[in-house]
């Protein structure tokens, strides 16, 4: 079975206030976690099975959570996967706690190695971060490429393929057991090749995570921008007969009740094939 | 609305990253923004963090979003929480608008680098060259006095990784100084160039002296208050300070009022509520508020207003002079 547990959920820029406090203003991170046995709260423990999805200010909740298993003792191996390196996406990793603890172990994925070393390097370089380097950091840090012809990691099945925004971006699907989650934060849908190999990225996955950035009135203003609206995103999920949709990448200055509505409005275009939809909020929790 | 004096506006106080807690709504997550607007209408910022977003929706309902709006903007230093906003502050994509970006450094190119390095295409879809305001830098070194239009600017290093500036604010006859992050300087010594021989040389006292020189008779001190002292103990070397620290300096300087400021994101609402109770059962005389977001004081007459002959080292006359630079 997988836990999927959401700590960040907006696009761009955190947003914290009383307008996004429902849903929350942290930026995107997302735990994922296996397990296999059906005893209550077997979801719950600190040393299943376990990926981080990107680095946004969400992880500054997530660790809290993280240093209660081995990470907080020296002996943990955390696997962060990076979608892209834009800053939403990063930020939460300069003050990562696990990073400071000798004995432990972090691995970073993404597209490219090189990319993801020198994001995490500039993260911590003099002019931005009181730490001066990663070299002053106590966990051993490991850089990889995630392969796209699929791999395993910490027990899931990875399988990735390619968004469309500026600059590049991934969409992963972790499977564990026969549940599975696809990851398509920052993805602008409408290129057909594209999205026809999300598609099948997606095909009967048990949750879609998907950026629901826009509104479509916004959308049109934002073409070329790199994130899709809510309603494209429902059509998209239609086609790849998931079960359920996440919608993630929340506009910083969407309000609560902005998001409240966007959900009704994707659920009603979602009709009664079955689809269900939930918009994301920071602290909400999905066992699949 | 304009007032008689110089109004303070905080627009973020938390440090090291912004975040979202439901348990922070009252002092709130952004990270470190404040604004000045004199009498007349001159603006003026200190750092860029998330809380700088707010302030730009704000100032485009005014002349910055007919592109005829200029501000000042001061970086107290360049680490994250502190500049992760200036992206998207929306004044900067307006043509017409002017700002004066001001700091430490040796050249103009540093800072534009450091600001346009957010942009890079890797991590921000935006290229720099996008934001249409026209953008001017002035740098000058830690301890020259600044004369920015309305503003008289003085500055002093902090105590803090690299180049920490903390300056001293004065307008329409009020003075607000602003230490955003400073560690305590009998346990650690962060800032480049300040490292020396050994810890009883002097240099403490003589470092808290030239602090207090900056923000002697303030109407308001606003005060990195980053942990509780249960908490420095092996983190000196972060670069914060206490509530303590900030009442000594608040003391030393004989302030009006301490603000205390840059809350560490593990504090919740109840937690900063605390450290207020207790900053005020030592308070001695000092009146202390804690920073939250969406804070406003108008600032009334200095009680050590500025003796006549200051001197600036640096000048950008504003929008009314054609001269700028050093002198
Ligand atoms: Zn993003
Ligand atoms: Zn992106
Ligand atoms: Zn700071
Ligand atoms: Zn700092």
């Amino acid at each position: 079975m997988i836990r999927v547990r959401f700590w960040g959920c907006r696009g761009s820029v955190a947003s914290p206030g009383r307008a996004t406090a429902r849903y929350g203003g942290n930026t995107a991170c997302v735990h994922v976690v296996g397990y296999d046995s059906h005893e209550p709260g077997a979801g719950a423990h600190p040393d299943n099975p376990q990926v981080v999805l990107d680095g946004g200010t969400g992880l500054a909740l997530l660790q809290s959570v993280l240093m209660r298993g081995l990470l907080g003792r020296g002996k943990g191996h955390a696997h962060v996967m990076l979608t892209h390196f834009h800053w939403d996406h990063l930020i939460g990793l300069p003050f990562f706690t696990p990073l400071f603890i000798p004995g432990n172990k972090v691995s970073f994925y993404g597209a490219c190695d090189q990319r993801v070393q020198s994001s995490i390097e500039r993260l911590f370089t003099s002019v931005y971060s009181p730490i001066k380097g990663t070299e002053h950091l106590a966990a051993e840090l490991e850089y990889r490429k995630l392969d796209p012809t699929g791999e395993t990691v910490d027990g899931f099945e990875v399988s990735v393929a390619d968004n469309r925004h500026p600059g590049g971006a991934l969409s992963i699907r972790l499977q564990y057991g026969d549940r599975s989650i696809v990851y398509s934060t920052d993805h602008e849908i409408g290129d057909e090749a594209i999205d026809e190999k999300l598609v099948e990225l997606a095909r009967g996955a048990d949750l879609w995570i998907m950026d629901a950035q826009y509104r479509p009135e916004q959308l049109a203003r934002h073409i070329g921008w790199g994130h899709s609206s809510h309603i494209d995103a429902v059509r998209l999920a239609l086609r790849a007969k998931v079960r359920k949709v996440a919608l993630f990448h929340h506009k910083p200055d969407h309000d609560d009740h902005e998001l409240d509505r966007m959900g009704l409005e994707a659920q009603q275009e979602a009709g009664d094939h079955g689809l269900k939809i939930v918009v994301a909020r920071d602290g909400l929790v999905m066992d699949l | 609305m304009r007032g008689e004096a110089m109004k303070m506006t905080i627009f973020g106080a938390r440090g090291s990253y912004p975040l979202s807690r439901r348990d922070q709504l009252r002092y709130g997550g952004n990270s470190t923004c404040i604004h000045f607007q004199t009498a007349s209408g001159d603006d003026l910022i200190l750092d860029g963090g998330s809380g700088i977003r707010l302030l730009g929706d704000e100032m485009m309902t005014r002349q910055f979003g007919s592109g005829q709006g200029r501000a000042y903007i001061l970086v107290g230093h360049t680490h994250w929480d502190h500049i992760l906003g200036y992206p998207f502050f929306a004044p900067f994509y307006r043509p017409g608008n002017r700002f004066v970006v001001v700091s430490a450094g040796q050249t103009n190119a540093h800072i534009r680098e450091i600001l346009s390095g957010q942009h890079e295409d890797m991590h921000f879809p935006v290229p720099f060259e996008d934001l249409s305001a026209d953008l001017e830098y002035l740098t000058f070194r830690p301890g020259q006095h600044l004369a920015l239009g309305g503003f008289k600017v003085e500055t002093v290093q902090l105590n803090h990784p690299g180049i920490t500036v903390g300056y001293r604010i004065e307008a329409d006859g009020a003075v607000a100084t602003v230490f955003t992050d400073t560690a305590r300087v009998t346990k650690a010594r962060l800032g480049d160039g300040m490292g020396g021989p050994d810890p009883d040389d002097g240099f403490s006292k003589e470092f808290k002296s030239r602090l207090a020189h900056c923000a002697r008779g303030s109407n308001v001190l606003v005060h990195d208050s980053h942990f509780l002292e249960h908490e420095i103990v092996g983190r000196y070397h972060w670069g914060h300070s206490t509530f303590e620290d900030a009442l000594e300096m608040a003391h030393l300087a004989d302030v009006g009022t301490l603000v205390l400021f840059h809350h560490a994101p593990e504090h919740s609402d109840a937690v900063v509520d605390e450290k207020l109770a207790m900053a005020r059962d030592l308070a001695d005389g000092v009146s202390v508020e804690a920073a939250c977001e969406g804070m406003t004081m108008e600032l009334g007459r200095s009680r050590r207003p500025q003796s006549g002959e200051w001197q600036a080292d640096v000048v950008d006359w504003g929008a009314d002079g054609g001269q700028k630079g050093a002198l």
